[in-house]
């Protein structure tokens, strides 16, 4: 055990902590009132960085170098797919689904799915997928948080588990003061630090990329190949498009991605923190792939390829810059974690308790359902993350199909198609997330040369379309629907000299008074 | 016909409209069509929660449309007593205690969300009122489908889609 790791390891929850109490003490004397809670930004910058940290997690750490460590080059097609994905997401639905959810009143995506393709199944499928799929991934996290802590700290992997879980689970329960999009944004500074701290003595070891690339290709010239090393991924496009498709279409069926959407503001705003989240990305989601690749030369006999980044940072850097790193990963690991158990309580007790269970549920009990659920994924996650604990990169890429196969075609056609029905909507998240399952468990990737996210994906959006038609006459979309659509697609005629800075927000005041106008009324 | 109605001090005059148009819309001849003002349902709420940190407490203030039943939280603001013809004034169409219910929906997932909060805190109304903001509607001679809506309090915008009755067919 290194005290000064652990002493800096330290030192960062101090100043985590220490932000949410100054601010719960600001926000006891009620000066912050309309704060971070009003109208006021807190601006573009740290707007896109709070996100990011939510975003990105444990396994940008041990997910995304194991996957290099192990498949070289061909790793960083996550990578660009990552890195697009967010510009994609805004590209397609952003607009669209911001005008659409104020026009039918939803503040949650399950809200908004629910009610463009109204029926109770909507809300009962998209939830439950959710809750599961959300909680899996928070698995991950666990995974990450239990094996950073053994390889810093030296205990035992069980100890470590149980003091990474515990943190986790502190942290989300201590959630509720007004400081975390600062505190969020202290995270993703931590975590830019460290990474790009890693990539820099990993590349000044090696000598640099070009060095780095002889040396690779002198040990094995397939691992700078696009197909993989040993090109165990040989022409074989449905599986590159999957590991494209995964974090760029995958993100689209995360619940709290799509719930950005609907929050967005001016647009100017909105594409100034593009700009910066797209900067970040290429910064911070390249850096643990190419970490990965390099740690083939730097260790080239890693027991457990998912350490290899923290490995490379024991090795390479100072123990004082490996507290700083091993801080990063528990950034990542908890910016996350507590926004992901958040989500999943928030939806368990409010979409299914609620909802289906009791209808006369206080706010209190709710909160005691999200309290349990979240225990309770503790619980479960830890004797899973002990007993059997699956990699890392695995949990992340299953969750991130699974969702994404079964929401993303309803997302987009929910704005861009006025057939798509609800006896669709529901055809396309049941054919997708089963079928994405079933291909993973059945391993009918290598037979079929598809991944499970790209196959997910073709028979979600199959079944939206072939479903919908096919009952268009016993389902039409509700006139209420078909009419916010119509006011969704409609773009003003904004002056080309006119430049996008204009507020988004004051477009229900300004679509309220042209009717008026037209009306001839006041 | 006049009326007192309260409304948003707003300190955006109509000369700084104009301005607002020329920045944005370059050349044209703008000129001010009329001052509006539009109705929100204005409810300051108070929360109280036990967190493992200790007892925090916020005000918050929300504003919800009360045309177009959007709800938003809002920063401080100072309010007045101001007299306006009675076609200046919109008129609301949604009733305060659905507002209400608006309002205290939208805070509480604002609440939650931003805070990350875990916990079902004390809530109350500690302030209500049918307030007004007032806004510009700016056009240019001969070119309506030039025209802006300037938000009176800060001077922000939105462009309006009058072209249809005000262009030729």
């Amino acid at each position: 055990m290194n005290a000064t790791v652990i002493a800096f390891l330290v030192l960062y929850y101090v100043v985590v902590l220490g932000i949410g109490f100054w601010a719960m003490r600001q926000g006891a004397s009620e000066d912050l009132e309309g704060f971070l809670l009003g109208g006021r930004d807190v601006g573009p910058l740290v707007t896109a960085l709070t996100l990011q940290s939510t975003s990105m997690s444990g396994y940008m750490f041990l997910g995304a170098g194991s996957l290099a460590y192990t498949t070289g080059y061909w790793s960083l097609w996550f990578a660009a797919g990552d890195i697009g994905g967010g510009v994609l997401n805004l590209s397609v639905i952003g607009r669209r689904m911001r005008k659409l959810s104020q026009v039918m009143g939803s503040l949650t995506a399950i809200e908004y799915l629910e009610g463009r393709y109204p029926s109770s199944a909507t809300r009962l499928i998209a939830a439950s997928l959710s809750v599961f799929l959300l909680a899996f991934y928070v698995l991950a996290q666990f995974i990450a948080g239990g094996k950073g802590m053994a390889l810093v700290t030296g205990l035992d992997y069980s100890w470590a588990l149980l003091i990474a879980l515990s943190i986790i689970i502190i942290y989300t329960f201590l959630g509720g003061y007004l400081a975390v999009a600062y505190t969020d944004f202290f995270q993703s500074l931590v975590m830019i630090v460290g990474v790009v701290w890693i990539l820099a003595a990993a590349l000044a070891h090696v000598g640099g990329f070009t060095a780095a690339n002889h040396a690779l290709a002198a040990i094995d010239p397939t691992i700078l190949s696009i197909w993989g090393r040993g090109l165990g991924f040989e022409g074989q496009w449905g599986v590159v498009a999957g590991a494209v498709l995964v974090f760029s279409a995958g993100y689209m069926g995360w619940p709290h991605v799509v719930t950005r959407h609907m929050a967005m503001r001016r647009p100017a705003t909105a594409r100034l923190a593009g700009a910066y989240a797209t900067g970040w990305n290429l910064l911070f989601v390249s850096s643990p792939y190419l970490v990965g690749i390099l740690a083939i030369l730097i260790l080239p006999s890693l027991d457990d390829p998912e350490l290899a980044l923290i490995e490379v940072a024991r090795t390479l850097l100072p123990p004082a810059a490996t507290g700083i790193v091993m801080a990063a990963i528990m950034a990542a690991i908890m910016s996350t974690a507590d926004s992901l158990l958040l989500q999943t309580g928030s939806i368990a007790s409010r979409d299914l308790y609620e909802r289906f269970i009791n209808p006369k549920a206080s706010e209190r009990q709710m909160v005691l359902v999200s309290r349990l659920l979240i225990l309770a994924i503790g619980v479960i996650g830890y004797f899973v993350a002990l007993v059997e604990p699956p990699a890392v990169a695995f949990v992340v890429i299953f969750a991130t199909s699974v969702l994404g196969s079964a929401f993303a075609p309803a997302f987009v056609c929910a704005v861009w198609w006025k057939k798509a029905n609800t006896p669709g909507a529901i055809a396309s998240m049941v054919a997708g997330a089963v079928t994405s399952v079933a291909w993973e468990l059945a391993g009918l990737a290598t037979a079929t040369t598809l991944a499970p996210v790209t196959a997910g994906l073709a028979a979600s959006t199959l079944a939206i379309v072939v479903v919908s038609l096919a009952t268009q006459n016993m389902s039409p979309v509700p006139k209420h629907i078909l009419g916010a659509m119509e006011e969704t697609a409609r773009v003003g005629p904004i002056p080309e000299e006119m430049p996008a800075m204009f507020d988004f927000t004051l477009r229900p005041e300004a679509e309220e008074i042209e009717s008026m106008i037209r009306e001839g009324k006041k | 016909m006049t009326q007192e109605i309260v409304a948003i001090r707003g300190g955006v005059t109509s000369t700084e409209a104009l301005q607002v148009f020329r920045s944005v819309c370059g050349g044209g001849t703008p000129f001010v069509r009329r001052r509006l003002y539009y109705p929100y349902f204005w409810f300051r709420l108070r929360y109280r929660a036990r967190t493992l940190l200790g007892e925090t407490a916020l005000q918050v203030s929300c504003l919800v449309d009360a045309r177009t039943r959007v709800a938003s939280t809002s920063d401080r603001f100072a309010l007045e007593r101001v007299e306006a013809g009675d076609g200046d004034v919109v008129e609301p169409r949604l009733a305060e205690d659905e507002a209400r219910g608006i309002a205290e929906r939208y805070v509480a997932y604002v609440v939650k969300n931003r805070t990350k909060a875990l916990v079902a805190p004390d809530r109350d109304v500690v302030d209500r009122e049918l307030i007004r903001k007032p806004f510009w509607i700016v056009e240019c001679v001969k070119r309506p489908d030039r025209s802006i809506l300037v938000d009176g309090v800060t001077g922000r915008f939105h462009p309006l889609s009058l072209e249809r009755e005000a262009l030729p067919s």
